[in-house]
């Protein structure tokens, strides 16, 4: 039992959810994405600001429309864990943390295994980009608490692109900036129509970028990127669910585009940051 | 060595921030005679306070509450539980206060800090003492199933007074708590989906009180009260006293923790200006 | 399993990988050479062990037991699929560094790569339970699983109460490179080799079922789906170079690592870059491209082995003697 928590019920559920039969719900297979708004190559607009929390080295928040992320970055600072012997290269730590209700299911505070696989995750994918050849025996910590996720792609890719901003706020010395993107596959066609001409494989999906919750649910798979524009690197990729290449490597020039865009906002909220601090100091 | 003001001026001179981090007190005492404090606020100002409700939609209710430079997110999950048996008719209030390091250098990853511990069981004890909420409101049906309010309050920038910040903000997203309407079937309570919410498919909590807090420390043998501490005046001062009062200026709560005495007219002096600042907190919440 | 490597060794391996001759006298895209058995542990429901040339070992189990089934309180998904759980674990044995929690980020690291490539099933969840709500259990049943493979709804006993969990159990009993290709083949082997007992259901009216575990033997299912379960490939790119079948020392120089999963059609059912380094993104078309071809070679490879296994198998019982297999770890 947790006893550093005020306790609760120990067993607690979401209610089932009961939906009349009249409810419409948004399908694929109409003509519209579910915001009725959006192009399938059109992301979310992206809402990105550098230096939010003071007490961080650098700090970014990022907001597509529900997806909403907070990102601290603390260091470089000596490595507090001893025993691990003389390292050359300084140590990138990211962690993830998903507020308890960040989520349409109430999450625990105890870290879960998801949480420390997309650690990992954005780890890697900033990794490349940092000159930690610069800072041996010194630790870089990133904190991303995820304060709404509205999908899962669009989650991690916006712990990334938020990540690398504030990396670059805390002054770090970087090769580039990483921008993340994600892109699921749906097919626009329902599943019982398309039985009776040989299966589903014959017809390609739809690559619909930067899917929301309820586009996820029909995605037949789905792809993450991190990109590096100006050094054109992807430093890494995580697809999952079933796809033919063609529709992979479709989908990774896709997300490379949709990335140099991400850059282009990440490079304004910099700029803005450094305006902002000259101002202040003026 | 009773002349040291008249002493010359020594050879070198420091800028004001180097002053300040070798001797962090005595920069701020050097203000603080001076009846202000370095962040330019007088010794009684607290800092600009904004309120936001509903800014998570995946909680059923939530609220974001800045004060200064302390951001803090509270979400109100609710879920269903078996009742407790000796109360077999009351849901459940669970607050709880999230310090992770993202806010702050000075909380580490891993279980709650000690100052986490101490505000959420402060919250907890404001919530249920001054019976901010009937938890009959709370009841599926007597026995089986009650909702069990999941309050936690994450920190996402510390910068000191996280107690002042994360009750205003707790109150908040329980005044913005919005749940869909039960029905109870054979051990199983659904809702139903659909539609959006309003007063027909679902239900506001009714609160009995709104608690808001002020808190103050107490600086240096001088006992200057100082209004909403941020982290660095947290650090440098020993006592810390917080008020919180309802609507009608009664006391729900009243601590003083840390080292440092005080005064009963010190006491008094805090709750009457508690009563004003929450009075203008309240004013703040309505406005939205 | 080295964690460090001086310069003179890197720069020898990657001057080797760029001639096209590695360490151990293998080209860029050769295999190490790989033992498989199946049926090896008498206790699970399929089993087999992988061990490649040079090191690795690894162990891995099926165990079928029956389980309540999962549902989405929001949508209501799941009421009709059984479930896989995978679990990875290495043992302290294999490496130094394995030793207290040393193994935690890998074990975890793996276990979730192979949840979302194995159990990972949310294709077209809609359309599955509006098809089972109208009676036409036809479109269900045909429903195309997701990347896994698997039949998660043949695994269903009771819709809404029962089903069989299938708990895929890989041990690492020896490192010695490329951990998730020995993972992905011994997996595909234990699940060809896994046996399920049928069961019968019994219906009682007003929605009471009931249902036996009928003890047979001989008169157990397969699991359904199992030849369209995906393996992966790892790929290292070691300079400008890319290479399959890494040993420790060639991990080591490894700047990033791609794991292809592919299935028999050749599609891609998984993608992850690992490691610290980038790729060029036409590099990273022409691996995958590169992964896509060697899965599909290794896949049929694999499966003409374990049928060569199943096949071997079945003769000796039919001749009547045992099948057992003994001491397997000391050979």
């Amino acid at each position: 039992m947790d006893r550093k928590r005020v306790p609760g019920p120990e067993l607690s559920v979401a209610p089932l959810v009961e939906y009349p039969v009249d409810h419409k719900r948004w399908t694929p297979y109409g003509e519209t994405r579910h915001d009725a708004k959006r192009q399938p190559e059109d992301m979310r607009p992206i809402y990105l600001k550098t230096g939010l929390i003071n007490q961080a080295n650098g700090s970014a928040y990022i907001e597509l429309e529900k997806t909403k992320l907070a990102c601290g970055v603390y260091g470089p600072r000596p490595i507090k864990r001893t025993g691990q012997g003389f390292s050359g290269k300084g140590v990138l730590n990211c962690e993830i943390k998903f507020a308890t209700f960040s989520c349409a299911k109430r999450r625990s505070n105890m870290r879960d295994p998801q949480e420390k696989e997309l650690s990992l995750i954005v780890t890697q994918a900033l990794t490349p980009a940092v000159r930690l050849e610069l800072l041996p025996k010194s630790a870089i910590d990133v904190y991303i608490t995820v304060l709404e996720s509205d999908g899962w792609g669009s989650c991690l890719s916006a712990a990334i692109t938020c990540a690398s901003a504030a990396l670059a706020h805390a002054g770090i010395e970087m090769l580039d900036l990483v921008a993340g993107c994600s892109a699921s596959y749906i097919s626009n066609v329902p599943e019982s129509s398309s039985s009776s001409t040989s299966g589903s494989s014959s017809i390609p999906p739809q690559i619909y970028m930067d899917a929301d919750l309820e586009e996820e649910k029909y995605e037949q798979g789905a792809i993450v990127l991190a990109y590096m524009p100006s050094l054109n690197e992807v430093t890494h990729v995580l697809q999952s669910g079933k796809a033919e290449s063609t529709t992979i490597s479709q989908s990774v020039e896709h997300c490379v585009e949709a990335c140099n865009k991400i850059y282009a906002v990440m490079h304004h909220a910099l700029l803005e940051s450094i305006n902002e601090s000259k101002n202040n100091s003026l | 060595m009773t002349s040291t003001s008249a002493a010359p001026s020594p050879a070198f001179t420091f800028s004001a921030s180097t002053f300040q981090k070798l001797h962090p007190a005595e920069y701020f005492r050097k203000f603080i005679s001076q009846g202000v404090r370095p962040d330019g606020r007088l010794l009684t100002g607290f800092r600009p306070t904004t309120v936001h409700y509903g800014v998570i939609s995946t909680a059923n209710g939530s609220a974001m509450v800045r004060v200064g430079g302390t951001t803090v997110v509270c979400g109100v999950k609710a879920e269903v539980a078996e009742p407790r048996l000796d109360s077999p008719d009351q849901g459940y209030l669970v607050p709880n206060v999230d310090l992770s390091p993202i806010c702050s250098s000075a909380f580490r990853p891993g279980p709650p800090s000690e100052q986490a511990q101490v505000t959420s069981d402060a919250i907890d004890r404001v919530l249920k003492e001054s019976k901010v909420l009937d938890l009959k409101d709370l009841c599926i049906e007597e026995g089986k199933a009650v909702w069990s309010l999941w309050i936690d309050v994450v920190c996402v920038s510390y910068d000191g007074n996280i107690y002042d910040a994360a009750l205003a903000s707790v109150m908040a997203a329980l005044a913005n708590v919005r749940i869909r309407k039960p029905t109870y079937d054979e051990g199983i309570v659904k809702v139903s989906g659909a539609q959006e919410l309003d007063d027909d498919n679902s239900f506001k909590l009714n609160l009995n009180r709104t608690p808001l807090s002020a808190s103050f420390v107490l600086f240096d043998t001088s006992l200057e009260l100082l209004a909403d501490p941020n982290f660095a005046e947290e650090s440098i001062c020993e006592g810390q006293i917080s008020v919180t009062v309802d609507e009608e200026g009664q006391i729900c709560a009243l601590s003083k923790v840390g080292g440092g005495s005080s005064s009963p007219s010190i006491l008094k002096e805090c709750v009457d200006r508690a009563k004003e600042r929450s009075k203008d907190l309240r004013a703040l919440m309505q406005q939205q | 399993m080295p964690s460090l490597i001086s310069p003179a060794e890197r720069d020898y391996i990657l001057k080797g990988v760029e001639c096209n001759i590695r360490a151990d006298g293998r080209q860029r895209p050769d295999y190490r050479e790989v033992i498989l058995e199946t049926g090896v542990v008498s206790q699970t429901s399929g089993s087999a062990r992988v061990r490649i040339a040079g090191g690795t070992d690894v162990l891995v189990s099926v165990k079928a037991e029956i389980g309540p089934v999962q549902v989405d309180p929001e949508t209501g998904d799941g009421a009709d699929k059984g479930q896989i759980i995978c679990s990875v674990e290495c043992a302290p044995s294999a490496s130094q560094q394995f030793e207290g929690r040393g193994a935690d980020d890998l074990n975890n690291e793996i276990t979730q790569m192979m949840s979302r490539i194995l159990c990972n099933n949310t294709t077209s969840s809609y359309t599955s339970t509006a098809a089972s709500t109208t009676g036409s259990s036809t479109t269900a049943s045909r429903q195309s699983s997701g990347p896994g493979g698997i039949n998660l709804q043949k695994l269903c006993i009771i819709p809404g109460q029962q089903c069989w969990i299938l708990y895929i159990d890989a041990l690492i009993l020896d490192y010695g490179g490329n951990l998730m290709d020995a993972i992905f083949m011994g997996t595909r082997a234990a699940i060809f080799d896994t046996r399920i007992p049928k069961t019968e259901v019994q219906d009682l009216g007003d929605g009471q079922f009931e249902f036996e575990v009928l003890d047979d033997a001989e008169d157990t299912d397969p699991v359904e789906g199992r030849e369209d379960m995906p393996i992966c490939i790892t790929l290292n790119k070691i300079g400008a170079c890319h290479i399959v079948d890494a040993s420790p020392l060639e991990e080591l120089c490894t700047e990033a690592r791609l794991v292809v999963a592919v299935n028999r059609s050749g599609q891609l059912c998984g993608l992850q870059k690992g490691q610290e380094g980038g790729i060029e993104p036409s590099l990273l078309l022409e691996m995958i491209q590169f992964g896509k071809t060697m899965g599909q070679t290794l896949i049929k490879q694999l499966d003409t082995k374990i049928k060569a296994e199943a096949d071997a198998d079945l003769a000796k019982r039919q001749r009547g003697e045992p099948v057992h297999k003994l001491g397997f770890f000391a050979q």
